[in-house]
């Protein structure tokens, strides 16, 4: 993603300024279900989000809203395996 | 099939509440009987007694989607009948993406679609449906990657406060 700084600086707001909005492209913005729906941090059980970097690229974060902080807990560049 | 009925089920219960036009009224009347489409549904009876209806594109698509949505639940809820050794990928139709995720979470994937499904039949945003649909894709392509689903599962006991994005 070095060749996408753009990119990567727009996933990096987006992330710091509103995690939870799915409002102007439902489709990239995820909360992950069960059994991926939580992840422990600390002492906070969070829920687990996912947003869509790019058609292969995936971004998991974990918002903590008492704290104000953005947890991201995996980035995934690789386009994901077949689930069917 | 059965998506087709749903669908025709829905607008046989819309007809009983709309005034019936004649066919002589596309004529006559067009305006009205467009505008009554327009509004919801616009009821034609044709000179042999076969019964018309005419309505927005996007009143149909609708529709047509909640049934395709309602077919592809039973689907999911017949599979999740069978024993689990005895299921295969294509029985799950449009949702053969929700094979690979745990028992429970399956089961849990057909209540929540299924209530979810009720919501938007009963006159919710379409996109409810479809946003619940992506997060539980999101959630079989993120558990069919062994390295993310242990990542994603894995406790974080200390975090790295002092880094920023």
């Amino acid at each position: 993603m070095r060749e996408a700084p753009d990119l990567m600086a727009a996933v990096r707001n987006r992330l710091r300024e509103r995690p939870l909005d799915r409002s102007d492209n439902p489709r990239r913005t995820h909360r992950l279900r069960p059994p991926l729906d939580r992840k422990r941090i600390g002492d906070r059980l969070l829920p687990q989000w996912q947003y869509e970097i790019s058609a292969a690229g995936r971004v998991f974060y974990c918002p903590d809203a008492a704290d104000w902080v953005v947890w991201v807990t995996r980035v995934d560049l690789g386009h994901p395996r077949e689930t069917g | 099939m059965i998506a087709r009925m749903i669908t025709c089920m829905k607008l046989v219960t819309m007809l009983s509440a709309n005034r019936a036009y004649q066919a002589t009224d596309l004529a006559r009347n067009h305006r009205q009987v467009v505008d009554a489409a327009r509004e919801g549904i616009a009821v034609i009876r044709d000179k042999d007694g076969t019964t018309l209806v005419m309505t927005t594109a996007s009143h149909l698509e609708r529709a047509q989607e909640i049934g395709a949505a309602a077919v592809a639940l039973v689907q999911v809820s017949q599979v999740l009948a069978e024993p689990a050794d005895r299921r295969t990928t294509s029985a799950y139709g449009d949702f053969a993406w929700l094979r690979p995720l745990p028992e429970d979470a399956q089961r849990r994937f057909l209540a929540e679609m299924t209530d979810r499904l009720l919501v938007v039949a009963s006159g919710g945003r379409l996109d409810q449906l479809t946003e619940l649909v992506g997060d539980w894709l999101a959630t079989a392509e993120a558990w069919g990657n062994p390295d993310t689903r242990e990542a994603l599962l894995a406790n974080e006991p200390a975090p790295m406060r002092d880094v920023e994005l």
